[in-house]
Parts: C-alpha cells; sequence; structure tokens
C-alpha cells in the first residue's frame, strides 16, 4: 500500500515523462491546427518556430528583450524590496499594520486593467510595465512575508533575547530560515504574476520598443504566428525569471543553514 | 538573590501565594518538585523573564543565562550555525561541541537530529556565552547517564565563580551538579 504513493511520487520526478507530456500537447497543437486549416486562427507549432527563428536574428526583437526584461525586473526588485522593509515595520508596529492593510487589500483586488489605466494617467507609458509588475507583486510579498514574521516561533525569539542575539546575527540565524519557505512560495507565486501583469500593462499602454508593443502589432496586423511566437518568448523568459529567482534564494539559504 | 513573592497566578490558579525564596551566592541550588509544581515558573521569575507577578526580588541576575526546558534550536540550520549565532568564535565553538561528543555533526541540520544530540546542542550554545547566572530547566533531558555524566562536568567547569540554579525531577541530577542548596516545591 505505501509503495503506491511513492510510485506517483517517482513517476512525477520522471524528467522523460515531464517532457512526453509537452511533445503529446506540441501534438494535440498540430493536430488542431491542422484540423482548422487556418493560420489566421490557430497556426502549426512548426510555423510559429519559423516565425520564432526568422525574427529571433532581429536586432529589435533583443531591444524588445531588453527593454520589457529591464522593466520588469525593476519592477520586480522595487516591490521585494518595499514589501520586506514595510512588512518588518508592520511586524514590530500594529499601527503600520492596520494601516497598510486597506491598501494591500485594495491592490490585490483590483484588476490589473483598472489599475493599468488609472496608472497611465499619472505615469508615462515608458515606465508603466515597472509600476504595474510593481504594484502586482507588492501585495504577495508584502502578505507571504508579513505571515511568515507572525509565525516567528516565540519561543526562540525569547531564547534570542536572552543570548543577546542581536541585528545581522538575528536576521540570519532566527529571522531568514524561519522566513525561507514564505519567501519561496512569495517568489513562486509572483513571478508568474509579475510577467503576466507587466505584458499586459505593455499590451494597453504600448510603450516603444517594448514587448508588448510587438504582440499588439501581431494583433493588429493579424499576424497569428508572430502573435504566438511572441508569447512563445513570454513564457521562456518568465521560465528563466523563475528559476534565476529561485536559485537565488535558494544559494541564499544554502548559505544561512550551514 | 532573594524573592518575595506575594502572589503569582497563572490564568485563575495560584502558583505561589507569600513565598520567599533565597539564592545564595556562588551557591549551586537545586528546584525541585511533582510536575506542575511552579518549578520552571519559580525559575522564569528567578531569572527575570517572567515579570508577571506580585513581589519583589532583591539582587537580580543582571544578564541571566538559561537553558530552557524546550531546546529553542533554529531547526533549520545547522548546528554549527545555532553556535556561531551567539559567538564569533568558530574554533571555540568546534571544541564544545566536541566535548559534547558532537563532533562531526556541525554541518548538520538541526531538524535531523535526535532529541538527545539536540539537547547537547543547546546545552553547548549556553555555555559559549558569558554570564554570573546560569539557570538550567531539566537540563539532562532526553540524554543517557553516560551522556549525562559529560555534560555535568562541563557545566560544573563553567559554574565555577558562577551562581547555578537548576530545575530537575530527577533526585541524580542534586548529585551530578553537586546541589549545595535545594528548594522542593509541591
Amino acid at each position: 500500500m505505501a509503495l503506491f504513493p511513492l510510485m506517483i511520487s517517482t513517476i512525477r520526478e520522471n524528467k522523460a515523462l515531464k517532457a512526453g507530456a509537452i511533445l503529446f500537447w506540441l501534438i494535440v497543437w498540430e493536430i488542431a491546427s491542422l484540423l482548422i486549416g487556418e493560420e489566421l486562427f490557430l497556426p502549426s507549432p512548426l510555423r510559429v518556430l519559423e516565425r520564432l527563428l526568422t525574427i529571433l536574428p532581429e536586432p529589435s526583437f533583443w531591444a524588445s528583450i531588453f527593454f520589457t526584461l529591464r522593466c520588469i525586473l525593476f519592477g520586480y526588485i522595487l516591490s521585494i524590496v518595499s514589501a520586506s522593509a514595510l512588512s518588518f515595520l508592520s511586524y514590530r508596529s500594529a499601527l503600520v499594520s492596520i494601516i497598510l492593510d486597506p491598501l494591500v487589500r485594495i491592490v490585490r483586488a483590483t484588476p490589473v486593467a483598472s489599475i493599468v489605466i488609472l496608472v497611465l494617467v499619472w505615469v508615462r507609458s515608458r515606465y508603466l510595465s515597472i509600476v504595474i509588475s510593481f504594484m502586482m507583486v507588492f501585495p504577495i510579498i508584502y502578505t507571504n512575508l508579513l505571515e511568515g514574521l507572525m509565525a516567528v516561533d516565540k519561543d526562540l525569539l525569547e531564547a534570542a533575547d536572552v543570548y543577546r542575539i542581536k541585528g545581522i546575527k538575528r536576521i540570519r540565524y532566527i529571522f531568514a530560515p524561519s522566513l525561507s519557505p514564505y519567501i519561496k512560495s512569495a517568489i513562486r507565486t509572483s513571478l508568474g504574476l509579475c510577467w503576466k501583469s507587466g505584458i499586459a500593462a505593455e499590451v494597453i499602454g504600448l510603450p516603444d520598443g517594448s514587448i508588448g508593443e510587438r504582440v499588439y502589432e501581431a494583433k493588429i496586423y493579424l499576424s497569428t504566428p508572430d502573435l504566438f511566437a511572441w508569447t512563445v518568448v513570454i513564457i521562456i523568459l518568465a521560465f528563466i525569471f523563475e528559476r534565476f529567482f529561485i536559485f537565488l534564494s535558494d544559494s541564499v539559504m544554502r548559505r544561512i543553514e550551514r | 538573590m532573594k524573592a518575595f513573592i506575594e502572589e503569582k497566578r497563572f490564568d485563575s490558579k495560584i502558583i505561589f501565594k507569600d513565598a520567599s525564596f533565597s539564592i545564595p551566592k556562588l551557591s549551586h541550588t537545586a528546584v525541585v518538585g511533582p510536575s506542575g509544581c511552579g518549578k520552571t515558573t519559580l525559575m522564569r521569575i528567578l531569572s527575570g523573564l517572567d515579570c508577571d507577578f506580585k513581589g519583589t526580588i532583591e539582587d537580580k541576575a543582571e544578564f541571566p543565562l538559561i537553558l530552557f526546558q524546550e531546546d529553542r534550536l533554529q531547526e533549520r540550520i545547522s548546528v554549527l550555525s545555532n553556535l556561531m549565532a551567539v559567538t564569533d568564535d568558530r574554533s571555540k565553538a568546534l571544541e564544545m561541541l566536541s566535548l559534547l561528543s558532537l563532533r562531526g555533526e556541525e554541518k548538520s541540520i538541526v531538524h535531523t537530529l535526535s532529541g538527545g544530540m539536540k539537547r547537547r546542542v543547546a546545552i553547548a550554545r549556553v555555555l559559549l556565552l558569558d554570564s554570573d547566572y546560569l539557570f538550567l530547566d531539566e537540563p539532562f533531558r532526553a540524554l543517557d547517564s553516560k551522556l549525562r555524566t559529560v555534560a555535568s562536568k562541563l557545566i560544573l567547569e563553567y559554574a565555577k565563580g558562577r551562581t547555578l540554579v537548576f530545575v530537575t525531577h530527577d533526585e541524580g541530577d542534586l548529585t551530578l551538579l553537586e546541589a549545595d542548596s535545594v528548594i522542593k516545591l509541591g
């Protein structure tokens, strides 16, 4: 009986099976595009790959990627820094926590499109994806970190007081290890949203030379293969972005654990 | 150190009423009694951790050092990291681990250790710090007789020129830690 869950977990870890699943969906996609027979509605995976290989050497392709990546990365880092600082302040002061609570709830509940349109009134479209990725990610990181800080073992904190563990050592040996699962969860949840909201903001605000603008152009010129090719690029970038930040947080945590 | 506890309640239950306790300087004082009689509560009051009582304490310990009944280690980090949290002297930390038969476990993550190993890490951490007063709550919990002897020797060495107060329900600990004064509760 105990072998059954073990088998499921082994199957889930199997890389060949994971690759097989991707291949399966590519085949489904190919069949669907053949059945529809109209590139405008659903181009085949090979056609998308062909478009991707065509736009790949273009300097404007890399310029768009660099522009969007820079904006989203900046917005993301900004939200990590501010959410960390404010969650710590909220942990220390109930008043700060009470003041921030409605703001965090409102930002969380407001649709991305509404925020994008509102932000477009305030800032130039060039900075839109920075502000949007910041605003979408901030509540997730803030809430996760605050929850983690509140969950730090009170007995451990009392012991840290008795053993005079203060300042950097308190952060490194007491808080950071306790917060580690909350940080990982925050990164996993927020990174995908960061990309989705950032690109959505660009598609609405159309900053010059952004990925969002290229996606919008593909839609306007009814170039569905281009739209799919750019979507693939966004998925790959989001994946690399996520892996990078998870690797970064894991490396930091490993250093702390030692 | 002298404590007069007019009243100490735990919720609605009265734990101490008009009780006075004296801890002679440089003594090895044992606090004994059955479970639930208030040994840990008394230790917390004497060490200054619990101030929620009616009464007074004279000659309070300035920076009391406490080995809690629970190990209170950071379970997600290594044994050595737990020690490095209280000292900058890596070689001293490793030496302490060695003395407590934990050499080779310095890189082990605490949550992978047995109860007895965790207890020894907790003892090592306390002994790396400096204080005139050392309070120990059930110091040898989860340790076998051989390790009790090893740990008690280290504690006695540390307690030279210091005041030692320890809570125990095991009469054998009185001999191990050379108790010269006993507070019986319950």
